[in-house]
C-alpha cells in the first residue's frame, strides 16, 4: 500500500474522521481526500477499525450510585474559619500595635516644654485680641510641662517656629461656607 | 442523556461538576452519561476483556472522589482516561504478581470478549480487532485515543505520559503495524 506523501494530511485523518476540523481545514481535508488515493484508503480503514472496536455497554446509574457524595463545607465549618480568621486578626493586629509602640521614641521633656509654650503663647496672642474686642479669652491652652526653664533664645526661637507654623498653607480646604447673595438680599 | 462529542464539551462539564458539589445528584448521571462509554470503549480496546464495568466503575470513583485535584486545563474526559489507564497498569501489574504465583487455568482464559467474538461472525471486523490487538501496549493506546476518541496529540500525551511528537511516532507506527497485518 503506496502511503501519501504528505504528513499534513494524513495526520488530520483521524480529526476528520471525528469532525474536529474547523470549516476551512475540513474543506482542504476533504479536496486533498479526494485526489489522494492512499489518504482515501486510509481513511476508510480508520473508520472500519473505529466501527469494529469493542462497544461495551456501560450501567450509568449503577456507576452513578457508586459515587461518592461531594464534600461539601458544613455551616458550622465555615463558622469555624470565620472565628479562627478574627483571633488571628487580633493577635496579628495586637502585636502589631504594641510593637509599634515600644518602637515610638518617647517625647523628652524639651519637647513637652516646647509644645506647652507654643501652645501658651498662641493662647496669649489669642487673650489680647480678646481683650482688645471686648470678648472673655479661653482659657490657658497649657498641654504639658510649663516653659519657665526656657532661656531667652529658646523663646525667641519658639516664636519663629510659631510663625513658620502659620506660614505652611492648610492642606485641606477651607470648609466654610461662603456668603451668597442673591438679588437685594442676603442668605 | 448524550455522550460529549470529542473531548467533550468542557464548559457544560465544569457546570455538571460545579452541580454536583452542591448536591445534585443528576449532574453526575449526566457526567457518567457523557462520558462512561468513551472510557469503557478505551478500556476495552486496551485488551482489557475482564470486568470492564468494574473499571470504568472505578474509575468514575475515584474521579469524583477527588474531583477537587481536577484543573480545568485538561479535559474531564482526557483525565478519566489519565485515571482509567492508571487503573488498568495497576491491575495488571497485579494480575503478572498472581500470575507468578498461580498457574492460569484453562477457564480463566475464556472470557466474556471471547464469547462476544465466537457470536460475531463478521470476519473482517475480528480481523480488524486482531491487527489492533498485535500492536504494542503503547502503541494501541495511542492508537484507540487517536482513532476511536479522537483526542489531539497533546492530550493524548497527557494520557500516556508522554509528548506531542512520541504521540504522533506511535500512531503512525500503529498505522503502518495494523497496514502490514492486515496485508499478510
Amino acid at each position: 500500500m503506496t502511503e501519501c506523501g504528505n504528513p499534513e494530511f494524513r495526520d488530520a485523518l483521524p480529526d476528520l474522521l471525528h469532525g474536529r476540523l474547523d470549516d476551512a481545514a475540513r474543506a482542504r481535508a476533504e479536496a486533498h481526500v479526494r485526489d489522494c488515493g492512499a489518504c482515501r484508503r486510509e481513511l476508510a480503514l480508520l473508520g472500519s477499525l473505529r466501527a469494529a472496536m469493542p462497544q461495551p455497554a456501560v450501567n450509568v446509574a449503577a456507576i452513578a450510585a457508586a459515587l461518592p457524595a461531594p464534600r461539601r463545607r458544613s455551616a458550622w465549618t465555615s463558622h469555624l474559619w470565620q472565628m479562627a480568621a478574627a483571633v488571628v486578626f487580633l493577635v496579628v493586629g495586637g502585636s502589631g500595635v504594641v510593637t509599634y509602640l515600644r518602637r515610638t521614641p518617647r517625647i523628652d521633656s524639651t519637647a513637652m516644654a516646647t509644645v506647652a509654650a507654643t501652645t501658651r503663647v498662641a493662647a496669649g496672642h489669642e487673650s489680647a485680641a480678646a481683650s482688645t474686642s471686648g470678648q472673655p479669652a479661653d482659657v490657658e491652652l497649657a498641654v504639658g510641662y510649663g516653659y519657665t526653664d526656657l532661656t531667652e533664645a529658646q523663646l525667641e526661637s519658639l516664636l519663629k517656629d510659631v510663625q513658620d507654623i502659620k506660614a505652611v498653607p492648610m492642606a485641606e480646604p477651607d470648609q466654610s461656607t461662603p456668603d451668597v447673595t442673591i438679588g437685594n438680599g442676603g442668605v | 442523556m448524550t455522550e460529549a462529542g470529542g473531548s467533550g464539551d468542557a464548559r457544560e462539564d465544569l457546570e455538571l461538576i460545579e452541580a454536583w458539589r452542591a448536591g445534585d445528584e443528576r449532574a453526575a448521571s449526566a457526567l457518567v452519561g457523557r462520558h462512561a462509554p468513551a472510557v469503557a470503549r478505551f478500556v476495552a480496546s486496551c485488551g482489557e476483556r475482564r470486568e470492564v464495568d468494574e473499571l470504568v466503575q472505578d474509575t468514575f470513583v475515584r474521579a469524583f472522589g477527588a474531583i477537587e485535584s481536577f484543573r480545568a486545563d485538561s479535559s474531564l474526559r482526557t483525565w478519566l482516561f489519565t485515571i482509567a489507564r492508571r487503573l488498568m497498569l495497576d491491575r495488571r501489574r497485579a494480575e503478572m504478581r498472581r500470575r507468578d504465583r498461580v498457574e492460569v487455568s484453562e477457564a480463566d482464559a475464556v472470557t466474556q470478549f471471547d464469547a462476544l467474538d465466537a457470536v460475531v461472525a463478521d470476519e473482517t471486523r475480528r480481523q480488524l480487532r486482531r491487527a489492533v490487538e498485535d500492536l504494542s501496549p503503547k502503541q494501541r493506546e495511542v492508537f484507540t485515543l487517536r482513532v476511536t476518541e479522537g483526542l489531539t496529540y497533546k492530550e493524548i500525551a497527557d494520557v500516556v505520559g508522554t509528548t506531542e511528537g512520541a504521540a504522533r511516532v506511535h500512531y503512525h507506527n500503529a498505522v503502518q503495524a495494523i497496514k502490514e497485518f492486515l496485508d499478510d
